[in-house]
Protein backbone atom coordinates (compact mmCIF):
# COMPACT_ATOMS: atom_id res chain seq x y z
CA UNK A 1 0.00 0.00 0.00
CA UNK A 2 2.94 2.37 0.89
CA UNK A 3 3.52 2.67 -3.24
CA UNK A 4 0.14 3.80 -3.71
CA UNK A 5 0.01 6.39 -1.05
CA UNK A 6 3.18 7.66 -2.04
CA UNK A 7 2.11 8.46 -5.33
CA UNK A 8 -1.61 10.05 -4.19
CA UNK A 9 0.37 11.94 -1.39
CA UNK A 10 2.88 13.17 -4.08
CA UNK A 11 0.12 15.16 -5.65
CA UNK A 12 0.65 17.44 -2.43
CA UNK A 13 3.77 17.35 -1.81
CA UNK A 14 3.86 14.78 0.79
CA UNK A 15 7.00 12.66 0.50
CA UNK A 16 7.45 8.88 1.80
CA UNK A 17 11.05 8.08 2.49
CA UNK A 18 11.98 4.32 3.40
CA UNK A 19 14.84 3.81 5.98
CA UNK A 20 16.15 -0.15 6.24
CA UNK A 21 17.57 -1.17 9.75
CA UNK A 22 18.63 -4.10 11.25
CA UNK A 23 19.18 -6.40 8.06
CA UNK A 24 22.78 -7.58 9.37
CA UNK A 25 24.84 -8.17 6.88
CA UNK A 26 24.26 -7.38 2.91
CA UNK A 27 21.81 -4.82 3.77
CA UNK A 28 21.81 -3.02 0.37
CA UNK A 29 21.47 -6.68 -1.38
CA UNK A 30 18.35 -7.51 1.22
CA UNK A 31 17.07 -4.17 0.62
CA UNK A 32 16.99 -4.37 -2.94
CA UNK A 33 15.38 -7.68 -3.19
CA UNK A 34 12.90 -6.46 -0.69
CA UNK A 35 11.88 -3.24 -3.19
CA UNK A 36 12.46 -5.27 -6.27
CA UNK A 37 9.33 -8.00 -5.02
CA UNK A 38 6.86 -5.21 -3.57
CA UNK A 39 7.83 -2.35 -6.57
CA UNK A 40 8.60 0.30 -4.50
CA UNK A 41 10.02 3.16 -6.56
CA UNK A 42 10.23 5.70 -3.25
CA UNK A 43 13.51 6.69 -1.59
CA UNK A 44 15.28 3.62 -0.08
CA UNK A 45 18.08 5.34 3.18
CA UNK A 46 20.04 2.74 4.61
CA UNK A 47 20.74 2.72 8.37
CA UNK A 48 22.90 -0.39 8.81
CA UNK A 49 24.01 0.57 12.16
CA UNK A 50 20.36 1.44 13.53
CA UNK A 51 22.05 4.61 14.71
CA UNK A 52 19.81 6.71 13.24
CA UNK A 53 16.49 4.70 14.52
CA UNK A 54 17.51 4.56 18.01
CA UNK A 55 17.77 8.54 18.08
CA UNK A 56 14.43 8.61 17.00
CA UNK A 57 13.28 6.31 20.02
CA UNK A 58 12.01 3.95 16.90
CA UNK A 59 12.30 -0.29 18.62
CA UNK A 60 10.86 -2.46 16.15
CA UNK A 61 9.91 -2.33 11.85
CA UNK A 62 7.61 -1.58 10.86
CA UNK A 63 7.46 1.68 12.72
CA UNK A 64 6.57 5.71 10.96
CA UNK A 65 7.68 8.95 11.55
CA UNK A 66 5.73 11.64 10.58
CA UNK A 67 7.54 14.94 9.49
CA UNK A 68 5.31 18.49 9.36
CA UNK A 69 5.96 21.11 7.20
CA UNK A 70 8.57 22.87 10.43
CA UNK A 71 10.27 19.63 10.65
CA UNK A 72 8.43 18.49 13.87
CA UNK A 73 7.68 14.67 14.81
CA UNK A 74 4.28 15.34 14.20
CA UNK A 75 3.59 11.20 14.48
CA UNK A 76 5.07 7.91 15.12
CA UNK A 77 4.45 4.24 15.24
CA UNK A 78 1.09 3.72 12.43
CA UNK A 79 2.66 -0.51 12.03
CA UNK A 80 -1.00 -1.04 10.33
CA UNK A 81 -2.04 -0.43 7.20
CA UNK A 82 -5.37 1.75 8.83
CA UNK A 83 -3.21 4.01 11.28
CA UNK A 84 -0.62 4.49 8.56
CA UNK A 85 -3.65 5.71 6.42
CA UNK A 86 -5.26 7.75 8.88
CA UNK A 87 -2.38 9.34 10.34
CA UNK A 88 -0.94 10.64 6.57
CA UNK A 89 -4.46 11.96 6.25
CA UNK A 90 -3.73 13.70 9.51
CA UNK A 91 -0.30 15.09 8.49
CA UNK A 92 -2.22 16.02 4.88
CA UNK A 93 -5.73 16.39 4.85
CA UNK A 94 -5.92 16.64 0.99
CA UNK A 95 -5.20 12.74 1.59
CA UNK A 96 -8.88 12.11 2.86
CA UNK A 97 -10.65 12.71 -0.41
CA UNK A 98 -8.06 9.54 -1.48
CA UNK A 99 -8.64 7.51 1.51
CA UNK A 100 -11.08 5.25 0.00
CA UNK A 101 -9.35 4.67 -2.87
CA UNK A 102 -5.90 3.67 -0.93
CA UNK A 103 -7.93 1.06 1.40
CA UNK A 104 -8.63 -0.74 -1.43
CA UNK A 105 -5.08 -1.08 -2.43
CA UNK A 106 -4.86 -2.66 0.78
CA UNK A 107 -6.88 -5.85 -0.33
CA UNK A 108 -5.09 -5.69 -3.31
CA UNK A 109 -2.04 -6.97 -0.89
CA UNK A 110 -3.08 -9.49 1.05
CA UNK A 111 0.24 -9.91 2.77
CA UNK A 112 -1.52 -6.98 4.94
CA UNK A 113 1.62 -5.42 6.08
CA UNK A 114 2.09 -1.64 5.56
CA UNK A 115 4.43 -1.42 2.59
CA UNK B 1 5.89 0.42 31.93
CA UNK B 2 9.58 0.66 32.11
CA UNK B 3 11.40 1.72 29.76
CA UNK B 4 14.86 0.61 28.67
CA UNK B 5 17.46 2.67 27.27
CA UNK B 6 19.94 -0.19 25.18
CA UNK B 7 22.25 2.66 24.05
CA UNK B 8 23.29 4.02 28.09
CA UNK B 9 24.18 0.27 29.08
CA UNK B 10 27.90 -0.32 27.99
CA UNK B 11 29.07 -3.81 27.12
CA UNK B 12 32.86 -4.40 29.69
CA UNK B 13 35.66 -6.33 27.85
CA UNK B 14 34.55 -9.93 27.72
CA UNK B 15 31.24 -9.83 29.43
CA UNK B 16 29.29 -12.73 27.76
CA UNK B 17 25.78 -10.46 27.85
CA UNK B 18 24.94 -7.07 29.24
CA UNK B 19 23.03 -6.98 32.61
CA UNK B 20 20.43 -4.62 32.78
CA UNK B 21 19.28 -2.94 36.36
CA UNK B 22 16.20 -3.83 37.95
CA UNK B 23 13.28 -1.66 36.28
CA UNK B 24 9.58 -1.68 37.40
CA UNK B 25 7.83 -4.10 39.67
CA UNK B 26 5.60 -5.90 36.76
CA UNK B 27 8.64 -7.81 35.21
CA UNK B 28 12.32 -7.56 36.24
CA UNK B 29 15.13 -7.92 33.21
CA UNK B 30 17.54 -10.42 34.41
CA UNK B 31 19.81 -10.18 31.02
CA UNK B 32 20.22 -9.54 26.88
CA UNK B 33 22.64 -11.92 25.71
CA UNK B 34 24.36 -11.75 22.34
CA UNK B 35 23.20 -14.21 19.66
CA UNK B 36 23.92 -14.92 15.79
CA UNK B 37 22.43 -12.50 13.66
CA UNK B 38 18.27 -12.03 13.29
CA UNK B 39 17.04 -14.00 16.52
CA UNK B 40 13.32 -15.33 15.89
CA UNK B 41 12.65 -17.82 18.37
CA UNK B 42 13.83 -20.07 20.55
CA UNK B 43 13.36 -23.66 21.75
CA UNK B 44 14.82 -25.59 25.51
CA UNK B 45 16.10 -28.61 25.85
CA UNK B 46 15.35 -28.87 29.62
CA UNK B 47 17.02 -32.13 30.86
CA UNK B 48 20.55 -30.05 29.74
CA UNK B 49 19.26 -26.06 30.35
CA UNK B 50 20.41 -25.06 27.16
CA UNK B 51 18.17 -22.54 24.60
CA UNK B 52 18.46 -23.62 20.92
CA UNK B 53 18.18 -19.79 19.66
CA UNK B 54 17.16 -19.41 15.84
CA UNK B 55 19.64 -17.07 14.35
CA UNK B 56 17.71 -16.57 11.20
CA UNK B 57 20.65 -14.33 9.27
CA UNK B 58 23.56 -16.01 10.47
CA UNK B 59 21.83 -19.07 9.39
CA UNK B 60 22.79 -20.93 12.92
CA UNK B 61 21.10 -21.90 16.40
CA UNK B 62 22.96 -20.07 18.76
CA UNK B 63 23.50 -22.12 22.12
CA UNK B 64 22.94 -20.20 25.62
CA UNK B 65 23.61 -21.59 28.87
CA UNK B 66 20.61 -20.92 30.39
CA UNK B 67 22.08 -21.00 33.82
CA UNK B 68 25.31 -19.09 32.82
CA UNK B 69 23.13 -16.92 30.71
CA UNK B 70 25.70 -17.49 27.78
CA UNK B 71 26.18 -18.75 24.39
CA UNK B 72 27.87 -22.19 24.75
CA UNK B 73 28.27 -23.79 20.96
CA UNK B 74 26.49 -22.67 17.67
CA UNK B 75 25.32 -25.09 15.03
CA UNK B 76 25.06 -24.51 11.42
CA UNK B 77 21.98 -25.15 9.28
CA UNK B 78 20.40 -24.47 6.03
CA UNK B 79 19.43 -20.89 4.51
CA UNK B 80 16.72 -18.80 6.75
CA UNK B 81 15.83 -21.20 9.63
CA UNK B 82 12.76 -20.34 10.95
CA UNK B 83 10.95 -22.45 13.69
CA UNK B 84 11.86 -25.31 16.17
CA UNK B 85 10.48 -28.17 18.47
CA UNK B 86 12.15 -30.32 20.89
CA UNK B 87 10.90 -34.18 21.16
CA UNK B 88 12.51 -34.69 24.83
CA UNK B 89 11.56 -38.11 24.29
CA UNK B 90 14.06 -39.07 21.75
CA UNK B 91 16.38 -36.18 22.02
CA UNK B 92 15.81 -34.50 19.04
CA UNK B 93 15.31 -31.13 17.83
CA UNK B 94 13.67 -30.18 14.64
CA UNK B 95 14.32 -27.20 12.63
CA UNK B 96 12.40 -25.50 9.63
CA UNK B 97 15.02 -24.81 6.52
CA UNK B 98 12.43 -22.43 5.50
CA UNK B 99 14.66 -21.53 1.81
CA UNK B 100 16.18 -25.38 1.72
CA UNK B 101 12.47 -26.54 2.16
CA UNK B 102 13.61 -29.25 4.37
CA UNK B 103 12.74 -30.05 8.03
CA UNK B 104 16.65 -30.60 10.00
CA UNK B 105 17.01 -33.03 13.06
CA UNK B 106 19.52 -32.18 14.97
CA UNK B 107 20.46 -34.86 18.15
CA UNK B 108 20.74 -32.82 21.17
CA UNK B 109 23.38 -34.77 22.83
CA UNK B 110 25.86 -34.99 19.72
CA UNK B 111 24.81 -31.62 18.80
CA UNK B 112 24.44 -31.85 15.12
CA UNK B 113 22.35 -32.61 12.52
CA UNK B 114 21.78 -36.15 11.81
CA UNK B 115 18.87 -36.70 8.93
CA UNK B 116 16.68 -34.07 7.25
CA UNK B 117 12.86 -34.68 5.53
CA UNK B 118 11.62 -32.94 2.57
CA UNK B 119 8.75 -30.54 2.68
CA UNK B 120 6.89 -28.62 0.36
CA UNK B 121 7.98 -25.50 -0.48
CA UNK B 122 8.95 -23.03 2.47
CA UNK B 123 8.43 -24.41 5.44
CA UNK B 124 7.79 -22.04 8.28
CA UNK B 125 6.20 -23.12 11.49
CA UNK B 126 6.54 -26.39 13.15
CA UNK B 127 4.34 -28.26 16.20
CA UNK B 128 4.72 -31.72 18.07
CA UNK B 129 2.09 -33.68 19.08
CA UNK B 130 3.99 -35.80 21.49
CA UNK B 131 1.88 -38.35 22.43
CA UNK B 132 0.60 -39.22 18.72
CA UNK B 133 4.36 -39.02 17.39
CA UNK B 134 3.30 -36.76 14.80
CA UNK B 135 5.30 -33.88 13.66
CA UNK B 136 3.13 -30.66 11.64
CA UNK B 137 4.68 -27.87 9.61
CA UNK B 138 3.09 -25.01 7.72
CA UNK B 139 4.32 -24.40 4.18
CA UNK B 140 3.87 -21.16 3.36
CA UNK B 141 4.46 -21.38 -0.84
CA UNK B 142 3.04 -25.17 -0.66
CA UNK B 143 0.11 -23.97 0.89
CA UNK B 144 -0.40 -26.86 2.73
CA UNK B 145 0.10 -29.23 6.38
CA UNK B 146 2.64 -31.50 6.16
CA UNK B 147 2.64 -34.16 8.49
CA UNK B 148 5.24 -36.34 9.39
CA UNK B 149 6.09 -39.11 11.59
CA UNK B 150 8.58 -38.26 13.80
CA UNK B 151 9.97 -41.58 14.69
CA UNK B 152 10.06 -43.08 11.28
CA UNK B 153 10.83 -39.48 10.07
CA UNK B 154 8.47 -40.15 7.03
CA UNK B 155 6.43 -37.71 5.64
CA UNK B 156 2.48 -39.26 6.08
CA UNK B 157 0.55 -36.47 4.74
CA UNK B 158 -0.18 -32.81 3.06
CA UNK B 159 -3.51 -31.68 3.96
CA UNK B 160 -4.50 -28.57 1.29
CA UNK B 161 -4.43 -25.16 3.75
CA UNK B 162 -3.91 -21.82 2.09
CA UNK B 163 -0.76 -19.15 0.91
CA UNK B 164 1.07 -18.04 3.94
CA UNK B 165 0.37 -21.51 5.73
CA UNK B 166 2.81 -21.19 8.76
CA UNK B 167 2.05 -21.26 12.59
CA UNK B 168 0.17 -24.56 13.74
CA UNK B 169 -0.96 -25.98 16.90
CA UNK B 170 -2.43 -29.11 18.34
CA UNK B 171 -5.48 -29.42 20.46
CA UNK B 172 -4.42 -32.84 20.89
CA UNK B 173 -7.54 -33.88 22.93
CA UNK B 174 -9.93 -33.65 20.15
CA UNK B 175 -7.42 -34.17 17.41
CA UNK B 176 -7.81 -31.06 15.84
CA UNK B 177 -4.82 -29.38 13.69
CA UNK B 178 -4.95 -25.56 13.71
CA UNK B 179 -2.69 -23.98 10.74
CA UNK B 180 -2.71 -19.67 9.99
CA UNK B 181 -2.47 -18.71 6.30
CA UNK B 182 -0.43 -15.61 6.92
CA UNK B 183 -1.01 -14.26 3.36
CA UNK B 184 -4.67 -14.87 3.34
CA UNK B 185 -5.91 -14.05 6.85
CA UNK B 186 -7.61 -17.24 7.68
CA UNK B 187 -6.93 -20.28 9.36
CA UNK B 188 -7.23 -23.96 8.60
CA UNK B 189 -8.66 -26.19 10.76
CA UNK B 190 -7.53 -29.85 10.06
CA UNK B 191 -8.93 -33.87 11.73
CA UNK B 192 -5.62 -35.08 12.57
CA UNK B 193 -7.07 -38.87 11.79
CA UNK B 194 -8.04 -38.17 8.66
CA UNK B 195 -5.66 -35.65 7.45
CA UNK B 196 -8.24 -33.52 5.84
CA UNK B 197 -9.38 -30.01 6.23
CA UNK B 198 -12.83 -29.67 8.29
CA UNK B 199 -13.17 -25.74 8.46
CA UNK B 200 -11.54 -22.59 7.73
CA UNK B 201 -11.83 -19.50 10.26
CA UNK B 202 -11.48 -15.46 9.35
CA UNK B 203 -8.48 -14.03 11.53
CA UNK B 204 -7.02 -10.37 11.13
CA UNK B 205 -4.44 -10.00 9.02
CA UNK B 206 -0.90 -11.39 8.90
CA UNK B 207 -1.84 -14.28 11.21
CA UNK B 208 1.31 -15.90 12.36
CA UNK B 209 2.42 -17.61 15.53
CA UNK B 210 -0.12 -20.42 16.91
CA UNK B 211 -0.04 -22.05 20.02
CA UNK B 212 -2.94 -24.12 21.98
CA UNK B 213 -3.24 -23.43 25.34
CA UNK B 214 -5.31 -26.68 27.64
CA UNK B 215 -5.45 -24.42 30.60
CA UNK B 216 -7.97 -22.10 28.97
CA UNK B 217 -9.01 -24.93 26.12
CA UNK B 218 -8.40 -22.36 23.08
CA UNK B 219 -5.75 -22.38 20.33
CA UNK B 220 -4.29 -18.36 20.26
CA UNK B 221 -2.81 -16.57 17.01
CA UNK B 222 -1.27 -13.51 16.77
CA UNK B 223 -2.27 -11.19 13.58
CA UNK B 224 0.57 -9.06 12.55
CA UNK B 225 -0.50 -6.95 10.38
CA UNK B 226 -3.68 -5.74 12.68
CA UNK B 227 -1.70 -5.55 16.16
CA UNK B 228 -4.76 -8.29 18.05
CA UNK B 229 -4.42 -11.94 19.19
CA UNK B 230 -7.34 -14.39 18.23
CA UNK B 231 -8.84 -16.75 20.68
CA UNK B 232 -10.16 -19.78 19.22
CA UNK B 233 -12.24 -21.16 21.68
CA UNK B 234 -12.03 -25.00 21.22
CA UNK B 235 -15.05 -26.02 22.43
CA UNK B 236 -17.02 -24.36 20.08
CA UNK B 237 -14.50 -24.04 16.95
CA UNK B 238 -15.02 -20.25 16.77
CA UNK B 239 -13.31 -17.27 17.80
CA UNK B 240 -14.24 -16.60 20.81
CA UNK B 241 -12.10 -12.76 21.26
CA UNK B 242 -10.00 -11.01 19.20
CA UNK B 243 -7.24 -8.62 21.85
CA UNK B 244 -5.41 -5.72 20.94
CA UNK B 245 -2.07 -6.00 21.61
CA UNK B 246 1.45 -3.98 20.77
CA UNK B 247 2.49 -2.84 17.20
CA UNK B 248 3.51 -6.51 14.72
CA UNK B 249 3.10 -8.94 17.10
CA UNK B 250 4.81 -12.08 15.28
CA UNK B 251 5.82 -14.48 17.49
CA UNK B 252 3.47 -15.66 21.01
CA UNK B 253 3.83 -18.79 23.60
CA UNK B 254 2.21 -19.68 26.66
CA UNK B 255 3.62 -18.93 30.59
CA UNK B 256 4.51 -22.60 31.89
CA UNK B 257 1.11 -22.84 34.16
CA UNK B 258 -0.49 -21.65 30.88
CA UNK B 259 -2.97 -18.61 32.68
CA UNK B 260 -1.77 -16.11 31.02
CA UNK B 261 -0.33 -15.32 26.74
CA UNK B 262 3.35 -13.74 25.95
CA UNK B 263 3.65 -12.14 22.51
CA UNK B 264 6.75 -10.46 20.96
CA UNK B 265 5.95 -7.20 19.08
CA UNK B 266 8.40 -6.92 16.28
CA UNK B 267 7.31 -3.03 15.63
CA UNK B 268 7.92 -1.87 19.01
CA UNK B 269 10.01 -3.60 21.30
CA UNK B 270 7.77 -4.78 23.56
CA UNK B 271 5.46 -8.11 24.99
CA UNK B 272 2.39 -8.13 26.02
CA UNK B 273 0.89 -10.19 28.35
CA UNK B 274 -2.42 -11.53 28.33
CA UNK B 275 -4.87 -13.02 30.91
CA UNK B 276 -5.65 -16.40 29.40
CA UNK B 277 -9.03 -16.60 31.38
CA UNK B 278 -10.16 -12.67 31.29
CA UNK B 279 -9.10 -11.77 27.36
CA UNK B 280 -7.21 -8.59 28.59
CA UNK B 281 -3.73 -7.50 28.03
CA UNK B 282 -2.65 -7.24 31.43
CA UNK B 283 1.12 -5.54 30.67
CA UNK B 284 3.58 -4.38 28.47
CA UNK B 285 7.22 -5.36 29.11
CA UNK B 286 9.99 -3.62 26.82
CA UNK B 287 12.31 -6.13 25.79
CA UNK B 288 15.39 -5.52 23.16
CA UNK B 289 14.55 -4.25 19.49
CA UNK B 290 12.18 -6.12 17.07
CA UNK B 291 11.23 -9.01 19.37
CA UNK B 292 9.79 -11.98 17.42
CA UNK B 293 9.56 -15.42 19.26
CA UNK B 294 9.29 -16.22 23.09
CA UNK B 295 9.39 -18.83 25.23
CA UNK B 296 8.89 -19.63 28.99
CA UNK B 297 11.91 -22.00 30.22
CA UNK B 298 10.47 -24.62 32.13
CA UNK B 299 13.18 -24.86 34.58
CA UNK B 300 12.85 -21.31 35.96
CA UNK B 301 9.54 -19.67 34.32
CA UNK B 302 11.45 -17.30 32.86
CA UNK B 303 10.47 -15.75 29.94
CA UNK B 304 13.07 -15.89 26.89
CA UNK B 305 12.76 -13.39 23.82
CA UNK B 306 14.22 -13.15 20.72
CA UNK B 307 15.15 -9.88 19.43
CA UNK B 308 15.36 -9.66 15.71
CA UNK B 309 17.09 -6.59 15.54
CA UNK B 310 19.22 -6.12 18.55
CA UNK B 311 20.32 -10.09 17.99
CA UNK B 312 19.79 -10.74 21.63
CA UNK B 313 17.74 -13.16 23.92
CA UNK B 314 16.14 -11.35 26.63
CA UNK B 315 15.68 -13.31 29.52
CA UNK B 316 12.85 -11.69 32.37
CA UNK B 317 11.04 -12.50 35.23
CA UNK B 318 7.46 -11.79 34.81
CA UNK B 319 6.15 -11.15 38.75
CA UNK B 320 2.94 -9.99 37.95
CA UNK B 321 -0.15 -11.60 39.06
CA UNK B 322 -3.11 -10.21 37.35
CA UNK B 323 -3.79 -7.17 35.22
CA UNK B 324 -1.59 -3.74 35.58
CA UNK B 325 -3.52 -1.35 37.19
CA UNK B 326 -2.89 1.38 34.61
CA UNK B 327 -3.67 0.17 31.04
CA UNK B 328 -0.98 -1.70 29.11
CA UNK B 329 0.40 1.60 26.90
CA UNK B 330 3.29 1.05 24.43
CA UNK B 331 5.54 4.23 25.74
CA UNK B 332 5.18 7.42 24.62
CA UNK B 333 7.11 8.03 21.63
CA UNK B 334 9.97 10.41 23.08
CA UNK B 335 10.64 13.03 19.98
CA UNK B 336 7.01 13.81 19.47
CA UNK B 337 6.26 17.43 19.15
CA UNK B 338 10.01 17.91 18.88
CA UNK B 339 12.42 18.87 16.11
CA UNK B 340 13.70 15.61 13.51
CA UNK B 341 17.05 15.01 14.84
CA UNK B 342 18.78 15.28 11.22
CA UNK B 343 20.05 12.55 9.20
CA UNK B 344 22.47 11.73 6.60
CA UNK B 345 22.11 8.37 5.36
CA UNK B 346 23.09 6.34 2.25
CA UNK B 347 20.68 6.20 -0.16
CA UNK B 348 19.91 2.78 -1.60
CA UNK B 349 20.39 3.36 -5.21
CA UNK B 350 22.90 5.90 -5.81
CA UNK B 351 25.29 4.64 -3.13
CA UNK B 352 25.22 8.71 -2.27
CA UNK B 353 24.69 10.32 0.96
CA UNK B 354 21.11 12.12 1.34
CA UNK B 355 20.69 14.60 4.23
CA UNK B 356 17.32 15.76 5.83
CA UNK B 357 17.99 19.58 4.93
CA UNK B 358 16.63 17.82 1.63
CA UNK B 359 13.65 17.49 2.75
CA UNK B 360 13.32 21.04 4.25
CA UNK B 361 9.87 22.70 4.17
CA UNK B 362 8.44 19.37 2.99
CA UNK B 363 5.93 17.03 4.83
CA UNK B 364 7.39 13.57 5.05
CA UNK B 365 7.24 9.83 5.92
CA UNK B 366 10.14 8.33 7.42
CA UNK B 367 9.08 4.43 7.05
CA UNK B 368 11.75 1.93 8.95
CA UNK B 369 11.77 -1.38 8.23
CA UNK B 370 13.54 -4.36 7.21
CA UNK B 371 13.38 -7.38 4.55
CA UNK B 372 12.73 -9.92 7.36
Amino acid sequence: MIESLRRRAGQFGLDIVLVNVWEGTGAAEEAAAYCERWGIEATVLLDETAAYARTLGVRGVPTNVFVNATGTVAGFGASTSEELLQEAVRLEPGLAAARQELLATMADNPFGFAE
Amino acid sequence: MAMRDIGSESMPEGAACVVPQVRASGYRLIAEVPTGLGPEGATVDRARGLAYVTSSRSHELTIVDLERLEVVGRIPVGREPTDTTVDERSRRLFVCDMRSSMIRVIDLDAQRTIATVEVPGYPSGLTLDDERRRLYCGCAAGACLAVIDVDALRLLATVPCELGAGGVAVDTRRQRAYCANMLMGTMTVIDCETHTAVDRLELGRGPCAVVANPASDSVYVCNAASDSVSRIDLETGRVAAEIPVGRGPVGMNTSLNGDRIYTGNRAEGTVSVIGAHDDREWARFAVGEAPAGCVADPRTGYLLVSNAGSSTLTVLEDRLSGPEPAPAAAAPAPLLGRPLPPFELPDLRTGKLRHSREWSERKYILNFFASW
